[in-house]
């Protein structure tokens, strides 16, 4: 977008500094837009003129008075319809200096993505209830957006980018009155939005009149604070199911339940965990998973469908569906979460892992002999990456790009071991196969991923409809293809939760798989109908460690709407 | 040329193990993914890639849609590694 910026004033009875203010940001040539909040005749007529006398002011009139809030978005709104880029709002009583227009203008030139804030430089004019007040409210602020991005959240001389800005106006309902400055802010930041500041000076006129209410507004800002710090802890759950779990969830099936920007809130988390240890961190995310169990209806349907799918499959010993199991089932996966968490924090799970099928691998490791081990999405096998299995191997997990790269910056933060032993892969290739069969030949392991949610509009080639928990269930071929190309030994590995520690389940799968040409699709079936049984046999032994919250089966009704389109 | 030509046939049989296939049975502008031609699939393309890369170093990003084709005959794949080596 071409950077056309303007100036958006909202003016409530202020007309003294008005035409001394238009009359030098119009040298500037870029449109003004003037919000007059229902001001008194005074104000009115002076507007009038002055949208008369300068061609680049563009007047709207609120017919009542609605807020400081209500008339910078009005202005903002109809700027962003106009073709503007970004829009600089000016307090109308002229504290704010407006010879700092251009350092803005600079700058948002440069980093056309951001929001520009004013970080006021006082001077003694400043009467200090209000400068105590900021201090406490820039507190506030850097807890609800876990930065200090923020230099000053309450200055009303900012820069906005005009396409997000209105984005989020449209999205969210905003307050309209003094704590908007603040909130705008907030929510900006949480969007992920990039935030610059601007050293200006601030000058209180003697004259000046502020409708900056002692008491009201006071009042109103601190309950900002409070829906706010809300806001940020809900947004937990969005870090917990997203973020720490990135990939288990499929992010098409959450984006819907979920907004952007909780990487903040997965460090709220860990700082949380480093302050008051994980009893603690668990109260925590038990409340985040009452809240997403009753808010999130689609995961807690799609929790319910499947319990009653591995019920009716697996007899009476499992648990009966209905919302109390769906509950356990959610709480399971929070707890999880926070367990891989934990782990990667550096928590001992000394004696309390155990390894069933230890041995399979162990001639194998030796005779420095590759070999792929696929795992699924029940239990944690994201967990065995934290505590090694095996010495003297080099274990290599195979992770697609798009899914794990935010979890891996976040995590990484945490434990610079992290990202070590990760294969981000865009996209199964040639290259990502040379590099893999690298590895295969150099005796490592390489683990791959056995129920890779395909995307909703993947080609019906990549997946194979196979019986899973009493009716078919798509699967991606992807993983069988990439392992049957390295040409190795197959072994299946699961890691799930089992009283206070974990147990690793690793069983051989196939000598090496095989795909000769003719009956490729028949025998990849074969290979997916075998894997697909042996996750059924681990389902129901940990019924509720099955970490998919979202209609596993859907994509049957995809492929049939297909084939009658 | 000709040389890389027949050799690139040969790694085509070899590598996709196409055992009822001489060389010389395919032809310069053959194409090599359709059905009207040899109706390799995209298992074939892999491993073709794999071979490709191994034998002559190319780099070959499965994202790069360019890739479908210098990979649909053997006069394409020719000129791919003459340009790439």
């Amino acid at each position: 977008m071409k950077f056309n910026p303007c100036f958006v004033i909202p003016v409530f009875d202020h007309w003294k500094q008005m035409r001394e203010m238009v009359k030098s940001l119009s040298e500037h040539g870029s449109s003004i837009y003037i919000v007059d909040d229902g001001s008194n005749d005074e104000t009115r007529s002076v507007l009038d003129s002055l949208a008369r006398e300068f061609r680049s002011v563009r007047l709207f009139r609120l017919q009542e008075n609605a807020g400081k809030g209500a008339a910078v978005m009005h202005g903002m709104l109809k700027a962003f319809e106009d073709g503007c880029s970004h829009a600089l709002q000016i307090d109308a009583d002229g504290q704010h200096d407006v010879r700092d227009v251009p350092r803005f203008l600079r700058l948002a030139r440069i980093n056309p993505e951001a929001l520009i804030c004013g970080a006021p430089l006082y001077d003694a004019s400043i009467p200090k209830k209000r400068f105590y007040g900021r201090y406490i409210t820039h507190f506030w602020v850097c807890v609800e957006t876990l930065s200090f991005r923020v230099r000053d959240s309450m200055c009303g001389f900012r820069l906005y980018p005009l396409k997000s800005v209105c984005a989020l106006i449209r999205r969210v309902n905003l307050p309209k009155r003094m704590n908007f400055d603040v909130e705008i802010l907030v929510r900006m930041a949480w969007e992920g939005v990039p935030m610059e500041s601007v050293p200006t000076r601030v000058v209180y006129p003697p004259d000046g009149l502020s409708h900056f209410d002692m008491l009201k507004d006071n009042i109103r800002i601190s309950l900002t604070h409070v829906r706010l710090f809300t806001g940020m802890l809900f947004r937990l759950p969005v870090l917990l199911f997203r973020k720490v779990f990135a990939g288990r969830a499929a992010r098409a099936h959450w984006s819907g339940l979920a907004e952007r920007g909780s990487m903040p809130g997965l460090l709220f988390l860990v700082i949380f965990y480093r302050l008051f240890g994980e009893r603690a961190a668990r109260v925590l995310v038990f409340l985040i998973v009452v809240y997403f169990f009753i808010t999130g209806k689609r995961a807690r349907d799609a929790s319910m469908d499947y319990l009653k799918r591995v019920r009716a499959f697996g007899g009476n010993g499992m648990p009966a569906p209905g919302l109390m199991s769906s509950f356990s089932h959610m709480l399971s996966f929070g707890y999880s979460g926070l367990e891989r968490l934990a782990a990667w924090m550096g928590k001992s799970f000394d004696g309390r892992i155990e390894f069933v099928g230890r041995a399979e691998l162990a001639d194998l490791i030796a005779a420095k002999k590759g070999a792929v081990l696929i795992a699924s999405h029940l239990g944690n096998p994201e967990l065995a990456r934290a505590f090694s299995m095996w010495e003297n191997v080099t274990i290599n997990f195979v992770v697609y790009m798009d899914h794990a790269r935010l979890s891996n910056t976040a995590l990484s933060r945490v434990n610079a071991g992290f990202g070590a032993n990760l294969v981000q892969i865009p996209s199964v290739g040639p290259d990502t196969a040379i590099l893999l069969k690298e590895k295969i030949e150099r005796g490592e392991l390489v683990v791959i991923t056995g129920d890779r949610t395909p995307p909703l509009d993947a080609k019906k080639d990549r997946i194979i409809p196979v019986s899973f928990l009493g009716e078919e269930a798509p699967f991606a071929q992807g993983p069988f293809i990439l392992a049957s190309l390295l040409d190795c030994p197959v072994y299946l590995f699961f890691c799930l939760q089992h009283e206070k520690g974990f147990r690793i389940y690793l069983e051989r799968f196939a000598g090496k798989i095989e795909l000769p040409r003719g009956e490729r699709r028949a025998r990849l079936r074969d290979y997916m109908l075998k894997y697909a049984k042996r996750l059924e046999h681990y389902c129901l032994m940990a019924p509720c460690q099955w970490f998919n919250f979202y209609d596993f089966w859907q994509h049957r009704v995809h492929e049939q709407e297909d084939k009658n389109g | 040329m000709e040389n890389l030509k027949n050799e690139i046939k040969k790694l085509i049989v070899e590598s996709l193990e196409l055992e009822e296939m001489n060389p010389d049975d395919i032809g310069d502008d053959v194409p090599l993914f359709s059905e009207d031609g040899l109706g390799l699939d995209s298992i074939d393309a892999l491993e073709l890639g794999i071979a490709l890369r191994k034998k002559y170093q190319l780099g070959l990003d499965s994202e790069d849609s360019s890739v479908r084709e210098h990979f649909s005959s053997v006069n394409n794949l020719v000129a791919f590694v003459l340009g790439r080596v």
